[in-house]
């Protein structure tokens, strides 16, 4: 059996629940989301939140809760050897985005670092703009591709994960999200208060929370109100599995899976209320606001920020708080999704001190391609951030095995403190169904790659990094060895009941 | 601002930041009795 280790207290998982949830995605894509679409985003993002998130969350939490092993092993427990392939491939699929999320936390730090040396240079960085307009690109490209100082920070990222969870989750993990995650809602009101307050601030603000009726049948803006919510709660990752599987005996279902969605949603207005109108004042007119805004690679988002607050006095210092924001969230999501791979390794007995140095290798390798080029990086963002819709699939997959209404009174009705009705959890779920079929067939009718099936010459699109045949490739790699290693997945982790 | 982006602006916040805050003291004094 691994180790009994368990939350001190309700804070503790209410906590680790918020920092797994908050994360990147918060800080600056819900702000660029909600400063295109404006009100009529923020309206469907909510209603998400209760119709997909909060029920996988439900889900996820209690069966973690009940089963108390990693995300294999409890998956077993509720579906069952025959379908353990399914909880490999939701552990496969974060572990995906686990090799990469730590280059995020590394770009964090680098530009963390950049805004710091901003502040001492004897010349402002406004003024080396305007001698050097290119200056943050060229700083972007050599901070994303090929930079052995990013590839150090993505290493020291890791190691200091790994250093806080190898103490434990009380030791660890409770105390850096004691840390965290109220220092980030106090950071992130700082911003937004200054924001609000520089001329034309309350313009962004007007825009960001302005209902245009005609924007409800724009597809696009429920598309991405459904995305920001699935990528933003982490419903569909397992994490909340692997975070609930070390809750007390008594604890609470329903009330701590509502602070953790509506906790992650109540972050993300603070980012987009300190994002929004600082982009309005700070930006020429308008449109070139609404253009920052609606920029969507990697490279405009980390480099838009410094540049804007270049432009007003003290806006060194309020960059230095930003990329510190933003290095917390991202930290704070970093430390379950490396839990979520040391629990697969206490689950086979392994001691936690060997399973946390085990795990700070493979992460180290696994995530060095991310580190050193960005191609890599943005195949695997899209391969595996589309692939957590299929995970969420599964999950509700293994509440209608279980039997919708038994699943809900064995698992989660049992100790919440207030409980939410049974229509609720069931049309919802269904209704879920759907909008999985609906977002797979949206993402891969795009045609984000120029060919994305087969190359100019007809071969396999394998190596595209946007192509449906990589993601199908690598979604067909992982559900391929899964259903071959089936029996031994449920030998080494499954739960008989 | 004008009074539509005010009204729906307290609507979203009272729902969400008022639904955090709401849920957060419900847990409190579940965990003072």
């Amino acid at each position: 059996m691994s180790q009994k280790e368990v939350f001190s207290n309700r804070w503790g998982i209410v906590l680790a629940s918020l920092g797994m949830a908050i994360g990147a995605g918060n800080i600056w894509r819900f702000p660029r989301m909600a400063g295109q679409y404006g009100g009529t985003f923020i309206v469907l993002w909510i209603l998400f939140l209760i119709i997909w998130s909060i029920p996988i969350l439900l889900a996820e939490f209690s069966i973690g809760k009940k089963f108390k092993k990693g995300v294999t092993g409890s998956f077993s427990g509720i579906v069952g050897e025959k379908y353990s392939w399914m909880g490999f491939f939701i552990t496969l699929c974060t572990l995906g985005i686990t090799f990469y999320y730590s280059v995020v936390t590394a770009w964090a730090l680098r530009y963390l670092g950049f805004s710091i040396s901003n502040i001492s240079n004897d010349l402002p960085l406004k003024e080396r703009l305007a001698e050097k307009p290119d200056l943050l690109n060229s700083y972007w490209n050599s901070v994303a591709n090929e930079s052995y100082l990013t590839i150090f920070l993505h290493f020291f990222a890791i190691a200091a994960g790994i250093f806080v969870l190898y103490k434990g989750i009380q030791k660890g993990l409770e105390i850096a999200n004691k840390i965290f995650i109220p220092s980030l809602f106090v950071l992130l009101i700082i911003i937004a208060i200054i924001a609000l307050s520089i001329d034309g601030g309350l313009k962004g603000l007007e825009y960001m929370f302005e209902i245009k009726p005609e924007l409800f049948k724009n597809s696009d803006v429920w598309i991405q109100a459904l995305s920001q919510s699935a990528w933003s709660t982490g419903a569909g990752w397992g994490l909340i599995m692997t975070i609930s599987s070390y809750s007390r005996e008594k604890e609470d279902v329903t009330l701590n899976t509502f602070i953790g969605g509506f906790g992650n949603n109540s972050a993300s207005l603070l980012a987009g209320i300190a994002i929004i109108p600082s982009v309005f004042a700070l930006a020429d007119n308008h449109d070139a606001a609404l253009s920052y805004l609606q920029s969507g690679n990697q490279a405009l988002t980390f480099s838009i920020i410094p540049k804007l607050f270049s432009t007003i006095s003290g806006g060194e210092y309020l960059a230095v708080i930003f990329f510190v924001a933003l290095f917390m969230a991202a930290f704070s999501s970093l430390l379950p999704m490396l839990e979520l791979f040391i629990k697969h390794l206490t689950d086979l007995n392994i001691s936690r001190h060997k399973a946390a140095i085990i795990v700070g290798v493979i992460c180290f390798i696994m995530g060095f391609p991310s580190a050193y080029s960005l191609h890599f990086f943005e195949n695997q963002d899209w391969v595996w951030g589309v692939g957590l819709v299929i995970s969420g699939l599964f999950i509700i997959f293994a509440v209608l095995k279980y039997g919708l209404i038994k699943f809900k009174a064995d698992l989660i009705d049992t100790d919440s403190d207030f409980r939410v009705p049974h229509s609720y959890f069931k049309v919802s779920l269904i209704v879920n169904v759907l909008l999985a079929v609906l977002l797979i067939f949206w993402w891969l009718s795009r045609g984000y790659s120029e060919y994305p099936w087969f190359d100019k010459n007809g071969n396999w699109n394998i190596f595209d990094v946007y192509s449906n045949a990589s993601v199908i490739s690598q979604w067909g790699i992982i559900i391929f060895i899964g259903i071959i290693l089936n029996k031994k997945i449920y030998s080494a982790y499954g739960v008989k009941s | 601002m004008n009074v539509s982006s005010i009204i729906s602006m307290l609507l979203i916040n009272g729902i969400v930041i008022g639904g955090f805050i709401y849920f957060l003291r419900l847990a409190i004094q579940k965990e003072s009795k």
